[in-house]
């Protein structure tokens, strides 16, 4: 390393390259030193914003300042790629965080809609708790691979990370209320309380959501908010509407939060 | 006159070797933004670029800082006519928003110039014989 006190820092990263740490040397560049040309290397300086200053066929860095000393032991000034990658790093999570932006899918959840309504009758016909509960298991298993999908295409295409900042804090804030839906289905359905799932499921999934949501576009919490005030009228309704109410909530909520999603926030 | 200790050459005398400009001028470019630079500055100036406006609230939010830190720092963005503030009320509630100026996203364009020409040059640089 050579060092110009108060002036320039140089640092050999490698034989071929030289660093300029430009902090103070942007302000003089009249002052920056000049290369002299000898035995056969290159040397390039590396000076900030825009300059490259290569010196063809050099091995000598010839400086040209008043006052320098020669400092080969020096430790090692951080690398200046390393400084901006970090700061490009930054800016790029800070606007993802900040970006009124979602990778979830708003086809993907109108797909979801879809099939709920599709299966809302088909489980209304089954006889048994057993295959009733089977027939929305499936149905959210093949709901969650189809919003798992479209979300990955819809990062792909819009050049995003699917597992972000903002996305990685949604998929932490919906999983508790989801996991508590799971043992609490399992519970209920093993004591005998089947038709208390449809109100059980659309309260944790509106929980899930909303808590979530704080991660997200503003439709994803409202959607959730919907949710939870549809389980509460299920909790209040006969459980003979629990299909019907579950056709409205996983059916045409999603439906509609999808299409929203879809038009205001990239599809 | 001094010499380069590991190669003994003199180290005085005149320009061999012109510096060359990559391309465009760089005369302002050249300036590191020192004021974009710093790490809550900088923060603020990327969440407004990605956003009509916040609210000092979600920019407090989102960098994780106080009010007293948000307000030095905005309050220098705002002095060099990089973000603009509107003060108005919500209901009975103050409410100050934040937007960023077309000043201020060309300043973070050159920013973002710099550090893809440092990241440039260098790799470049490494890829020498």
């Amino acid at each position: 390393m050579l060092t110009s006190p108060g002036i320039i820092n140089i640092s050999f990263q490698k034989r071929a390259a030289l660093h300029i740490n430009i902090g103070s040397l942007s302000r003089r560049l009249a002052d920056l030193p000049t290369c002299q040309p000898a035995n056969g290397e290159r040397i390039t300086l590396v000076c900030g914003a825009k300059h490259l200053i290569v010196g063809p066929e050099l091995d000598t860095l010839r400086l040209v300042t008043k006052t320098h000393r020669i400092k080969a032991d020096a430790p090692e000034v951080p690398h200046l790629q390393d400084r901006a990658l970090e700061n490009l790093r930054f800016i790029r999570a800070t606007m993802e965080q900040a970006a009124p932006f979602t990778v979830i899918s708003g086809s993907g959840m109108a797909s979801v809609g879809a099939v709920a309504l599709l299966i809302a009758p088909l489980a209304h016909a089954m006889r048994s708790p057993a295959a009733w509960v089977a027939a929305w298991l499936g149905t959210a298993v093949v709901s969650l691979a189809i919003i798992a999908g479209a979300s990955v295409r819809k990062a792909q295409r819009t050049d995003r990370a699917l597992l972000g900042g903002a996305e990685r804090k949604f998929l932490l804030a919906v999983m508790p209320a989801m996991m508590v839906g799971l043992v609490l289905s399992i519970a209920l359905l093993a004591r005998g309380y089947p038709e208390l799932l449809p109100a059980i499921w659309m309260l944790l999934y509106g929980t899930a959501v909303m808590a979530g949501g704080a991660f997200s576009v503003p439709p994803i919490p409202v959607m959730g908010a919907v949710f939870v005030l549809f389980g509460v009228l299920a909790l209040a309704l006969p459980p003979t509407w629990g299909d019907w109410l579950m056709a409205a909530t996983f059916g045409l909520v999603h439906l509609g939060f999808g299409a929203w999603v879809g038009v205001k926030h990239g599809g | 006159m001094a010499n380069h200790r590991a190669t003994g050459v003199p180290v005085s005398g005149a320009a061999a070797v012109p510096l060359t400009p990559i391309a465009g001028d760089a005369s302002g470019a050249l300036e590191l933004d020192r004021l974009i630079h710093e790490r809550v500055r900088l923060g603020l100036v990327s969440a407004l670029a990605a956003n009509p406006s916040l609210t000092f609230n979600q920019l407090k939010g989102l960098l994780r800082i106080t009010d007293g830190n948000l307000s030095v720092h905005a309050r220098k963005l705002e002095e060099a006519g990089y973000v603009a503030v509107d003060k108005s009320f919500v209901g009975r509630v103050p409410q100050t928003t934040f937007r960023l100026t077309e000043q201020g996203r060309s300043a973070l364009t050159r920013y973002l110039d710099h550090m893809e020409a440092i990241i440039g040059a260098t790799r470049a640089a490494e890829q020498l014989p």
